[in-house]
């Protein structure tokens, strides 16, 4: 019966209105008068039932109950940012990081800048080892009698 | 061209508070004595570090992390 379209007249509306079977009829049909268009069933179901559930679907009021009553203790999540280095600085503090080097003044009166280190020797040991600060080299390199001292077995290239 | 290998292993600087800073890596290594007199400190270090080469003050410094370095005018 849903959904049927039945004619009725003004004079039939009136009179179901005091009838006590009007709302069981207006329930099983779709009643539309002259001159008016008729209103899809399924969308009169939703309005009823959106308006019988406001309060849950009500946004403005949830968050309204949420300031006045207060929000209920939920855990605080931290999130950190990662950082990765290439190389083995490995995690990134904000650690005091200032290497202090030293001119090395050589025979020609010219002074080299030089940095003070150690290098992990086959042994277990650390053996220093003087580096000369050079901004054009593209990589780190080891002199010989460096290596010599640190007893690796270099892979050849 | 120098005869030249690769060694995988750990060197370290040290701080101005005395702590030690440890880079691992593989770094190269020359096998003749003539073709270096002393190491180099190349880019693969010296690239995580602004790197200060003050001759005129004889300041020779890296600086990361909290450290910074500013131009001043008289």
């Amino acid at each position: 019966m849903a959904g049927q379209r039945v004619p009725i007249t003004m004079s039939e509306v009136l009179t179901l209105t005091s009838s006590p079977e009007l709302e069981r009829k207006m329930s099983a049909l779709r009643v539309t008068l002259r001159g008016y268009k008729g209103t899809s069933q399924r969308f009169v179901h939703s309005i009823a039932a959106s308006a019988s559930v406001w309060r849950a679907k009500n946004c403005s009021l949830q968050t309204h109950l949420k300031r006045l009553l207060g929000r209920p203790e939920q855990p605080i999540l931290k999130r950190m940012a990662a950082f990765c280095y290439a190389t083995s600085l490995g995690r990134r503090s904000l650690a005091s990081m200032r290497i202090d080097g030293q001119g090395l003044w050589c025979d020609e009166g010219i002074m080299r800048p030089v940095m003070s280190g150690e290098i992990l020797a086959g042994n277990g040991s650390w053996e220093k080892s003087e580096f000369l600060v050079d901004t054009g080299a593209d990589r780190t390199v080891f002199s010989a009698a460096t290596l010599a001292k640190l007893g690796l077995q270099p892979l050849l290239i | 061209m120098a005869d030249s290998g690769i060694v995988e292993t750990h060197l370290r600087l040290t701080r101005e508070d005395a702590g030690k800073v440890v880079f691992r890596g593989q770094y190269a290594a020359v096998t003749e004595l003539e073709a270096l007199d002393i190491s180099v400190l190349g880019r693969d270090i010296t690239s995580l570090f602004a790197v200060i080469v003050d001759r005129l003050h004889d300041v020779v410094c890296l600086l990361g992390q909290r450290h910074r370095y500013t131009i001043e005018q008289d």
